[in-house]
């Protein structure tokens, strides 16, 4: 083997018409192949301690400010929630509540989606967002931040004024997380005395619940109004009836299914009581109604406006902490929580 | 024809015998069984909150070797500290990614050194910190749900999405072992996902350094116990009518979970507390009761934990002395306690 390698060597170096030049040639090329492969592996070792240390030790150097004429220079904080326009997050009514509160401390929001200037639009006035909000058409935020801006879910990158990323995740964080997070990189300590009751004590057990913003989308008894749903506001309205909250990790996959759901559950006759269904903010009106005609569904149907109660059984064990899970709260003759539970085991026949 | 009659009428009166004996002996053993609980369970309502600062999103207790108290609050993802009077102290850890932060963690253990040692689920990271909450190490996890620690520093971790029941690190978080073959559910070979997502569980170690690992969604309502070595040594099934509701419950999910093709699962056993003063075994369900079990898994009580008027489920709990106890409930917090007369400890 040796020899047949040697022999291919010198009659190799016979072409160049001189063994040692030849000799030489050939050793220079495996060192050189050598120090490829070194090259390769010290990248690669360092991809793989950058990952690592990603997503909070990590610096923008080509952050695409410039796209963003209204983006002041001097933030200290820069908030980018990564919006998916099919499904736009709840949590931006709550980042625009942050940055109206912060934003003279130097925090900064920009949206990032990828979309039309129509959808952009429509987000903007049905969040009522005061903060800037761009086109990624041409990618330039995808490859500053590294991120997939047109993950299904969206996402949120935190980024602080040395351009070092603090916080970055394809899953949004709730709105106390997100305010903790704020406080901690711009104001540099957290108000942990703030108290926001939780939603799952909105519908605790024998409690009445909190006035709910909502608008109606589809009933067949009562017509559409822009004050339909100022009978929710009162408690003793609820009496007597039973609410399904419908809430989505995506509303545009989970809005045929949940219908389908209420529909069942209309037909299972299985609830003496009126039903009501409320959406969550994200899911589409138009698509509520075509999927409300489709499968004749008669329940009245409302979004929610605002914030998203994120409803857990009031016994609040690991049993029905789920999350995007549809909810049945049903209400006594006084108005008052008579019950909370997963929403398909009423619909189970 | 006579003697043949008469042959007849003996076996006859003594099949008759045999049956009324084994009535009797199952009888028996039944109440023996089920000597000191009631039919209805005995409703305990909290005397008060405690660990105010943890309000919803306390999920685990934990004491120290100088007797300060820790609890974790999910909803806040970090850890406060209260002295032995219940006075509170500081806040370990906040919400995000950083070195010292924590996301979403599941559960915490303190080692003997008064490491804190904290399942950062969130960050997918066991995250081992000082009692100051300074960094010490960190090794990578994906989505840990419970941990604990045993008196050797040897740390035994449970995972959402594992091959075995639990792995056990060096207390340099260096992988040493597996422990535990997953239980059999009967969806192995169809939805693999939804297999190991049944067989999740939770760890406490008792001073004894056993360990005791308890089936969150298993269909049969099991705690098993181990050796530091990773041997069984005990498998205790729970019965009774609250795990067959529980079961009954879980069993109609499970069918929304195969019809959706979806990972999800009904819980059962929320976790479980050993009493270090008398052995006994504290069953915490996924419902509003709470059991005692003894050593060997004959149910001795079970109560109905109220705060006011609501039903509260328990997560956790600190055993103080033989008649108080801290259960912690994820949505409400921290509270106090007191065993009626007869359950209380030798």
């Amino acid at each position: 083997m040796f020899r047949g390698n040697s022999s291919i060597i010198f009659k190799l170096g016979s072409y160049v018409e001189d063994k040692r030049l030849g000799i030489v040639i050939i050793i220079v090329i495996l060192c050189l192949n050598v120090l490829i492969f070194l090259f390769a592996l010290g990248s690669e070792s360092d991809r793989l301690g950058k990952e690592e240390l990603l997503p909070y030790d990590f610096i923008i150097r080509d952050l695409p400010e410039q796209q963003v004429p209204t983006l002041r220079s001097n933030w200290k904080l820069l908030l980018l929630p990564v919006i998916n326009v099919n499904a736009p997050p709840p949590i931006l009514h709550y980042i625009n509540v942050l940055y109206n509160k912060h934003k003279e401390r130097g925090l900064e929001v920009v949206a990032i989606y990828t979309g039309t200037s129509e959808q952009e639009g429509y987000i903007k006035q049905k969040f009522g967002l005061s903060f800037a909000i761009s086109n990624d058409a041409k990618q330039a935020w995808k490859k500053a931040l590294r991120i997939d801006t047109s993950h299904p879910h969206g996402g949120i990158v935190i980024v602080d004024s040395n351009r070092k990323v603090k916080f970055a995740s394809y899953e949004f964080p709730r709105e106390h997380e997100l305010r903790i997070l704020v406080e901690k990189y711009l104001l540099g300590q957290v108000d942990y005395s703030l108290y926001v009751p939780r939603p799952y004590e909105f519908f605790r057990l024998g409690s009445s619940p909190p006035p709910l913003r909502v608008e109606l989308i589809t009933s067949s008894t009562a017509p559409p109004s822009k004050n339909a749903g100022a009978w929710l506001k009162s408690n003793t309205t609820l009496a007597g009836k039973s609410l399904a909250v419908f809430l989505a990790d995506c509303s545009s996959c989970q809005v045929e299914n949940y219908i389908k759901h209420l529909a069942d559950l209309e037909q299972s006759n299985k609830l003496s009581q009126d039903l009501i269904a409320v959406f969550a903010p994200n899911f589409s009106g138009d698509s509520l109604k075509s999927n409300a005609r489709r499968y004749g569904v008669n329940t009245p149907i409302y979004i929610l406006q605002g914030e998203v109660p994120q409803i857990y059984d009031a016994y609040a064990t690991r049993t029905d902490v789920v999350g995007a899970g549809p909810i049945l709260v049903s209400f006594d003759r006084e108005g008052k929580v008579r019950a909370v539970g997963p929403l398909f085991e009423k619909v189970r026949r | 024809m006579r003697t043949s009659s008469t042959k007849l009428i003996h076996k006859v009166a003594l099949a008759v015998w045999i049956i009324c004996l084994s009535v009797i002996f199952c009888v028996s053993v039944q109440k023996t069984r089920g000597r000191n609980v009631s039919s209805k369970p005995l409703t305990l309502v909290a005397k008060s909150r405690v660990f105010t600062e943890s309000r919803s999103g306390s999920a685990r207790i934990r004491t120290d070797q100088t007797g300060n108290i820790y609890v974790l609050n999910r909803e806040d993802s970090s850890i406060l500290v209260y002295d032995r009077t219940f006075k509170f102290l500081r806040r370990i850890g906040s919400f995000g990614q950083g070195p010292e932060d924590l996301m979403h963690p599941s559960d915490f253990t303190i080692d003997r050194n008064g490491r804190i040692i904290v399942a950062d689920t969130g960050n997918n990271r066991i995250q081992i910190l000082s009692a100051e909450g300074k960094r010490i190490l960190s090794f990578k996890y994906y989505e840990p749900s419970s941990i604990d620690v045993l008196s050797t520093g040897e740390i035994w971790v449970v995972g959402k999405a594992d091959e075995h029941l639990i792995r056990v690190y060096s207390k340099d978080g260096k992988f040493l072992r597996n422990v535990g073959e997953l239980a059999p559910t009967g969806v192995e070979a169809t939805f693999p996902r939804l297999h190991y997502f049944l067989n999740r569980g939770s760890l406490w170690v008792d001073r004894q350094d056993n360990i005791y690992w308890t089936g969150n969604y298993l269909l049969t309502p099991t705690i098993r116990k181990y050796s530091p070595e990773g041997k069984l040594s005990l498998e205790i099934r729970l019965s009774g009518s609250t795990m067959e509701r529980l079961v009954a419950r879980a069993q109609e999910r499970l069918k929304q979970s195969l019809d959706q093709k979806m990972s999800r699962a009904s819980g059962i056993l929320n976790g479980v507390v050993v009493n270090e003063l008398n052995g006994d075994i504290w069953v915490f369900p996924a419902a509003p009761e709470f059991q005692i079990y003894d050593s060997k898994g004959n149910l001795k009580h079970e109560f109905l934990l109220k705060v006011g008027d609501l039903p509260i489920g328990g997560w956790d709990a600190l055993i103080l002395d033989s008649n108080q106890v801290v259960v912690v409930n994820l949505a409400l917090g921290c509270y106090l306690f007191q065993l009626p007369a007869e359950s209380k400890n030798p």
